[in-house]
Parts: structure tokens; sequence; C-alpha cells
């Protein structure tokens, strides 16, 4: 092939500048969306994720009525005048009942506001309360996807900034790619840069419905932060555009008059007759054993694409239908269809694998494309200019560091002590210094060294992981088969098939250099990090 | 488990990868249709495809779960070409057989 | 100001094409997120529909808007004609919400 994409300094015209604009927002956002793309993907599996943290909760499945039962007599017996209480049931993929109370704001005004009461988790059954290690489960990769550790709102912040550049990155990519469709099946094997923008094209193009997608739908899941001012230009009080939008929302004062709670089930019953069969899955109780008690029930948000549940509140104490959600108009629907499908609830089994491959296939596309950058500008026996080692050494810390972090918080979870103080917090940490350790760590190597011990330890981090949990919990991998616990079996398999590929991307990558080392020491490079890069894209 | 749309679409994008003379294996395998036919075949397929994640789906689900499966065997159509390019084309049809009997399943 | 951005390496023009790309810059980030801003909000304000569904149209091309501004951007040469162009619709936009003032 002697035709090179690149475009010449002097040409003119759109697909030239876009290129350009291509390669250098891609560069400065790549990392972070590196980080986004990787956690965004393990965070389909939030649930599951927060459940295998926790083996040692296992609930038996009841009825969501039964379930509503327990948790309302809970919070019943242990703070019957608190304002609010809110319940969240199980469903296929959360397996116990989990209840927030807030209690009444102290009157005496210069009280010490009580401290909010924690999340407590409930055994669905019973509704006695379940302890388990203290751990963030699946929430740490969800919340680092959109809020990368940082301080609020400046996280959120980056996070847009990153999209809206991915946004435009995907827009000048498809501009400047010229033969989308001849090559559309295109990928050389061991061709250096080519293969590299083959790879980068094949991983981008196929799945670019999902990229698009993925993208907008990610901005707009923070569109009231991000961009709030049409809101300002149609309303005095932002509260009043939610209310329109979705929803009355009934923050009715307290009568003061005691007047027992109606009866959960029949509300249950009705709510679920009202959505053709919808499951409830959030309870919303205000001013329980009030006269002017409300219950409001929000559908389940696996039970349709646009994620701002449909809800329905009943009078607490007479159990009469009060209110509902009303049918949100196009735009508002087209929104929380957005939401939905970038979230992915509604998704099942099937769907959310697919999910998860094609985040895989977005962190394949934006690691390939930084992997590009570097080997588009490596030319053997000159110098490379100072910027060129940082994106080298960033490569290698956010490619082949950050997966051995992910794993690290799961090792973590196994292998700090179940009941000590501060542990979820210490789990994060191992994340963190794992992670930028072992980038710190990576500087200290020769590039081609790099790669593939890098690519190594983040394969045994993850090969460790069915080992760990089957030395420290009952539910290894064998007594998970004996169990047929899906979840925990197919958990091991992953890890197992992530410690392969990367696994397999060390070999190749210690392999090239073997090969070519001695004849060109600087020059080998490119062609480690490319078989890296195949063997992720092949994730 | 409803792979068809997935499937069917290897089966599409192996039949549309014969239309583009560069991915024609030689020597030809045995019963390769022609590039016109293949064309032909390729688009009817992903048609097919669409029809079956609609009816596993429903309307509104199908539409996601139809794109989102052609991506992916898409993606694993062309890592396959790239190893085993005569392998990759010929699994079309064990492709196709497997749908087939996922859908009477 | 006839600069092309493709000359930024060029060593003669280096400080000119710095400050020329400082400039191009904030122009498609801070100027394209005003606009975007502005012409949504000017959507959402003039749209004659209910006014949460025009709010609601308003944020969601809002990110197209903003993506495509910031392009242009980087593809006209001619940098005193994006600013032009740019920094004048937000300022457009932006004043004709204020002077029409919040929906009733």
């Amino acid at each position: 092939m002697s035709k090179m994409a690149t475009p010449t300094p002097e040409a003119k015209g759109l697909r030239q500048s876009m290129a350009w604009i291509h390669t250098w927002l891609g560069l400065l956002a790549g990392w972070i969306l590196f980080a986004m793309f990787l956690t965004g993907t393990a965070s389909y599996f939030r649930p599951e994720i927060t459940q295998w943290m926790q083996p040692e909760l296992r609930p038996a499945t009841v009825s969501a009525t039964q379930a509503a039962q327990t948790s309302v007599a809970y919070l019943q017996a242990t703070s019957p005048d608190d304002e609010q209480w809110f319940i969240y049931l199980p469903d296929d993929r959360t397996a116990e009942t989990r209840v927030f109370a807030r209690p009444k704001p102290n009157p005496d005004a210069k009280a010490t506001p009580t401290k909010r009461a924690a999340e407590l988790k409930l055994d669905p059954a019973t509704g006695v309360p379940l302890t388990a290690r203290d751990t963030r489960g699946g929430e740490h990769f969800y919340r680092f996807h959109f809020q990368l550790q940082l301080p609020h709102p400046w996280g959120r912040w980056l996070a847009g900034l990153c999209a809206i550049f991915m946004l435009a990155t995907s827009i000048s990519g498809v501009i400047t790619h010229k033969r989308i469709f001849v090559d559309f099946f295109t990928l050389r094997w061991g061709k250096g840069q080519r293969s590299w923008l083959d790879a980068h094209n094949v991983s981008a193009v196929l799945a670019l419905p999902f990229h698009a997608m993925i993208t907008y739908t990610g901005l707009i899941t923070l569109v009231v932060m991000y961009m709030p001012w049409p809101i300002m230009a149609n309303y005095q009080k932002p509260a009043t555009f939610s209310a329109e939008a979705y929803g009355r929302d009934n923050e009715g004062e307290a009568s003061g008059k005691a007047a027992p709670l109606a009866a959960i089930g029949p509300m249950m019953a009705a709510a679920t007759r009202e959505w053709q069969g919808g499951r409830p899955r959030t309870i919303i109780i205000r001013h329980p054993n009030d006269a002017a008690a409300t219950v409001t029930l929000v559908q389940s948000g696996a039970d349709q694409l646009n994620a701002r549940s449909p809800s329905v509140t009943f009078s607490g104490a007479s159990g009469a239908r009060l209110s509902g959600s009303h049918r949100p108009g196009p735009a508002i629907a087209t929104a929380g269809v957005m939401l939905g499908l970038h979230i992915g609830q509604y998704a099942g089994p099937v769907l959310r694998w697919t999910y998860f491959l094609l985040g895989l296939t977005g962190a394949a596309m934006v690691g390939t494309g930084l992997l590009l950058w570097t080997a588009k500008r490596r030319k053997p026996g000159t110098k490379p200019f100072f910027g060129f080692h940082i994106v080298e050494r960033l490569n290698i810390a956010t490619i082949a560091c950050l997966p051995t972090g992910m794993a690290a918080y799961l090792l973590a979870n196994r292998l700090i002590p179940v009941d000590i103080s501060g542990r979820a917090g210490m789990e994060v940490s191992a994340m963190f210094w794992t992670w930028f350790g072992l980038a710190t760590l990576s500087v200290m190597r020769p590039v081609a060294r790099a790669w593939p011990e890098m690519l190594m330890v983040s394969a045994g981090a993850f090969a460790a992981l069915p080992i760990v949990n089957m030395a420290t919990t009952q539910r290894g991998f064998f007594a998970s088969l004996m169990a047929g616990d899906g979840l925990f079996i197919a958990f091991d398999l992953v890890m197992v098939a992530m410690a392969a590929l990367l696994g397999f991307g060390a070999w190749k990558a210690g392999q090239v250099k073997a090969k070519k080392a001695p004849t060109r020491r600087r020059a080998v490079s490119p062609s480690v990090q490319q078989q890296v890069r195949e063997v992720v894209d092949a994730a | 488990m409803p792979l068809e749309p997935g499937l069917i679409g290897y089966a599409a994008f192996a039949s549309l990868a014969l239309v583009i003379k560069k991915h024609r294996p030689a020597p030809p395998l045995p019963a390769m249709p022609s590039p016109q036919v293949a064309r032909v075949m390729g688009w009817m397929l992903l048609i097919v495809s669409a029809i079956n994640a609609m009816l596993r789906f429903g309307p509104a689900i199908g539409v996601v779960a139809w794109i989102g499966q052609l991506c992916i065997a898409g993606a694993v159509f062309v890592l396959c070409l790239a190893w085993q390019p005569r392998m990759a084309l010929a699994a079309a049809i064990p492709a196709l057989v497997l749908a087939a009997g996922l859908s009477l399943a | 100001m006839d600069v092309r951005i493709t000359v930024l390496s060029r060593p003669q023009a280096r400080s000119v094409t710095a400050f020329v790309m400082i400039g191009r810059c904030l122009t498609a980030l801070v100027g394209g997120y005003a606009a975007a801003a502005g012409v949504a909000s000017l959507t959402a304000r003039l749209l004659p529909i209910a006014r949460a569904e025009a709010t609601g149209w308003g944020m969601i091309i809002s990110f197209l808007i903003f993506a495509i501004l910031g392009l242009w951007a980087f593809h006209q040469p001619r940098l005193t004609r994006v600013a032009t162009v740019i920094w004048g619709l937000a300022a457009l936009s932006i004043g004709a919400c204020y002077l029409l003032g919040v929906r009733a």
C-alpha cells in the first residue's frame, strides 16, 4: 500500500483540517476517554459487581410485594416519625432491599444537624438488616466514569469536556476517513503504522452507531448541568421545568394529625395494573403515619427504553390513588430514551453483554488512536521530541496500567480484612495507588520493555482474582459451579478472559521486541505497541 | 438466547465482503457466490437480521439490539477475516445454521 | 490576519501563530459554548410549542451546535471570520434572549 492517509501540511480542504483537529482533540482527551470507556463498560455490570464484592450476602428471592411489606415493617419499627422513606426493591439483578430514611429536620435551629443516616440493606424475606463488608462495589466504577474521582463539580465538567471533544472527534473522524466503505473490512496485521490505522478505523467504523450514541447520550445524562441555559430562557425557577417535564413532585406538608399507613400491597398491585404489568422498583413514602402521607411508586427502569420511569402516587392514609406521571411530550421522551440508551438499565442479559463488548470496542478505538499518534511520529534513527516521550509514557500509564488498577480494586475487596473500619475507602485507594504506582514504575523502564511488563502485571492481577476469590470466600469457581451460581461463574470466566487477553498482548509485545531488538533498539516499539493494541482491539 | 440477529449479521457481512475483490479468496471457496449474488444475499441477510431482531426484542429495543449485535458481529468478522480469511468466510454457513436452530428452539 | 492553522510549525511565524492558535482555541471552546448555549436558548424560547418541550429540544440540539461550531473554527483559515461569526452569534442569540425575557 503506497497510499498513506497522512495529508501534506500544505494541502487545503475540509478533509485536511478535520484530520488535524481529529488528531489533536483525540490526543488531548484520549487518556481520560480511555479510562471513561473502561470504567463505563464495567458499570454495565454495576449491580453484579456489587454482589460479587459482598459475597457473604445471599438472600433468598421473594416477591417484590413481600420485600416491600417487610421493609415498611422494619422502618415502622425503627423510625416511624421520619420525614421520608426511600425503599429500593430487589429485582433480577439485586438480591436485597435497600432502604434509606430521612429524619425530620430538627425544629431547634441551633441543634447540630442530625447526621445523614446510611443506606441499609435488608433481607427481603424478613426485613432484617443485612451486614456485609463495607464496600463501594460497582458504584465506584460508575462514579469514576463521570466524576473521575475529582471534587464536585470539577470531575463532571472534565468528563463533559472530554465527551464534547469525543463528539467533535467522531464527526471530524468520519469526515476525514475517505474510504469508509472500501476499507470497511480491512485489517492488515504486522504492517506498522498502516495496521494501527486499520485497527483504529475498524474499531471506530464498525461500532460507529454505538460510539455516536454513547457520546451524545452521555452528554445528555448531565445536560441540566452542562447546558442549563434553555431552562433559564423559559422558566423563572428551574424547579418549574422539572415539574412540568417529569411531573409534579408531591412535596406536601405534614398535617400533624396521626393516621396509620395503609397497606403497601394493594398499592403495588394497583400500580402494576396501571402500567400493564410494569413492576414497581422504588417506593418513596413522605410523612409516614401522618394523615397527609403519600406513597409514590416508580416503575422499574428495566421495563422500558425511557429511563424516566412513570410513577404513581397514593394517599398513605387511605391508599387511594392521588396522581400519576403524565405521558411526556416528544422532546422530553427523546431525552429520556437517550438517557436510557446510555445507562442501559432496560437491557436484558444478551443486550447487556452486547453493550459490554461495544464498550470495549470504544476503549479499543481510543487506545488505537493514541498509539497511532505515536506510530505516525516515530522516525527510526532520529531523537524524538519531548512531547513524544510524554505521550508514549502516558499511553503506557493509561492503556497498560489502568486495567491493573481496576483488578487491584477487586483484589483489595478480598484481601482487606472484612471488619476493619474504613475498608471501602481503602479499596478505592488500592485502585489508584496501584494504577499510579505502576505508571510511575513504568517510566523507569525502557518503552519497549514497559509495554510487555506492565501488560504482564495486569494479566497476572486478573488471573489472581479467581484464585484469591476461591481462597478467601466459600464461593470459589467450583463451589459456584456446583451451586449453579451464574454470576460468580461468569465473573471468574471474565477475569480469566481478561487475563488471557492481556497476557497474550504481553507475550506478543515481548516476542516482537526479542525479534527486532538486536538490530534497532529505538524502532521496536511501534510494532510492540501494535501487537498489544491489536490484542486489546480484539476485545 | 436471542443471538440470531448477530449470527445472521455475521453471515451478511461475510457475504458483503465477497463483493469486494480484495477479500475474495483465491483459490475460490467451494460454492462461492459471484459478487452480484453476494451483494443481494448480504443485503437480504441484513434485512432478515433486522426482522428477526424486531420479532425477538420488540420494535423499540429490537432496533437497538439489531444495531448492537451487528456492530459486534462486524468486529468479530473483521478480526477473523484478518486472521483466517477462508475460515472466516466459510463460518457464515454454521452461523446461519446456528441462527436457524436458535430461532426454532 | 490570513494565517492558516497549518503553518503553525513554521518557525518564522511562531509567535504570531501561537497567538492566533490561542485565539482560535478560545473562540472554539468558550465562544463555541456561548454560541451553542445562546442558539439553544433562543430556540427554546421561540419554538411555538409547550415550553417544557421547547426547552427539551433546545438542550438536545445544543451539543451538536457546539461540536459543529468548534470544528468549523479550526476549518476556516481566517481567524477574524471565525471570531466574528462565533462571538457574533453568541452575542446576538444571548442578547435576543435577554431582550425577549423569560417566557410567560
